[in-house]
C-alpha cells in the first residue's frame, strides 16, 4: 500500500516546494532532470540521496524499519525547507522521504535544489539534511539474523543541526 | 485528547494511539497519569531522558509544557531520519 503526501505550492522566493512521504521507491535519476527542466534561470543543482546500509547499530542488517508521524513529519519538513528559503536564495526544493520496511541498498531519503549559484544549492541542501536528520519525527528499526534494535540518535548529527 | 505512541515507547504501550479523557495541565501531568495506568506505561515512561514530546505536532523541551487546550500529544524517542 502506497501512501503519499504531496505538495505543489508557490512561495515567494521560490518557485516550487515539493515534499512528498511514500512508501514505494523513487527514481533519483529521474527527479533530477525534472528539477529546473525548461528553465534558463537556474545555474546550479545539487542532488542528494541516502540508502539503506548493511552496518550501522547492527552488523550484517537484512532489513530497516523506518516509522514516522505522518502529519507533523509533512508539517515538519515543510518548517525545515522554509526555514531554508530564508536563509539562502533556492528556487526548487524538491524532498522525497520513505517510509515502511527496507533493505539494504534501497533508497530512503532524496532531495534536490536548484538556484542561481552553487553556494546556496550546497548550503541549503546541507542545512535541510541536517535538520532532517535530527529534527523530522522518523524513526529506524534495524532487523538481521539476530535480532532487531531501534537505531538511537546520534550526537554528531545533534551537533551539526546545532552549527547552523 | 488524542495520544499517539511512535518506535519503541509505542512497542512498550501496547498501542500507537488512545483517545483519553484527562485534566491533565502539563506534559507531565499527563505522563504521570499515564503511568499510573499500568506497567506498560510505567515502563515506557521509566526515563523521561530518553522520552520527546509533540504538542499539536510542535515539539516540546519542557515537560512542564501547558496542554490544557492541546488536542494532540505524541511521545517518542529521539528521532533517527534520513
Amino acid at each position: 500500500m502506497q501512501k503519499k503526501l504531496h505538495f505543489f505550492r508557490q512561495l515567494q522566493g521560490v518557485d516550487v516546494l515539493s515534499i512528498t512521504l511514500q512508501e514505494n521507491d523513487f527514481d533519483p535519476g529521474l527527479i533530477y532532470n525534472l528539477v529546473g527542466k525548461d528553465r534558463k534561470d537556474i545555474g546550479a543543482k545539487v542532488a542528494f540521496t541516502g540508502l539503506v546500509k548493511d552496518f550501522f547499530g547492527l552488523e550484517e542488517v537484512e532489513s530497516l524499519y523506518i516509522e514516522h508521524y505522518p502529519s507533523m513529519a509533512k508539517r515538519q519538513l515543510k518548517n525545515i525547507c522554509q526555514a531554508a528559503l530564508e536563509r539562502w536564495q533556492i528556487k526548487e526544493i524538491h524532498l522525497v522521504h520513505r517510509f515502511g520496511l527496507l533493505k539494504p541498498g534501497d533508497n530512503i531519503v532524496n532531495l534536490v535544489l536548484a538556484s542561481h549559484s552553487r553556494s546556496d544549492v550546497f548550503e541549503g541542501g546541507t542545512f535541510i539534511m541536517d535538520y532532517l536528520k535530527s529534527d523530522a519525527p522518523f524513526w529506524k528499526k534495524e532487523f538481521n539474523r539476530k535480532g532487531s534494535a531501534w537505531v538511537n540518535q546520534n550526537s554528531d548529527d545533534i551537533n551539526k543541526m546545532n552549527s547552523w | 485528547m488524542q495520544v499517539y505512541y511512535f518506535s519503541w515507547v509505542r512497542e512498550k504501550v501496547g498501542t500507537n494511539f488512545e483517545e483519553i479523557q484527562t485534566n491533565a495541565n502539563t506534559v507531565k501531568d499527563l505522563i504521570d497519569e499515564l503511568s499510573l495506568k499500568g506497567e506498560n506505561y510505567a515502563l515506557a515512561f521509566g526515563n523521561l531522558e530518553d522520552i520527546k514530546v509533540a504538542v499539536d505536532q510542535v515539539f516540546v523541551s519542557d515537560f512542564n509544557h501547558p496542554i490544557k487546550n492541546a488536542k494532540e500529544i505524541a511521545f517518542f524517542p529521539p528521532v533517527t531520519g534520513g
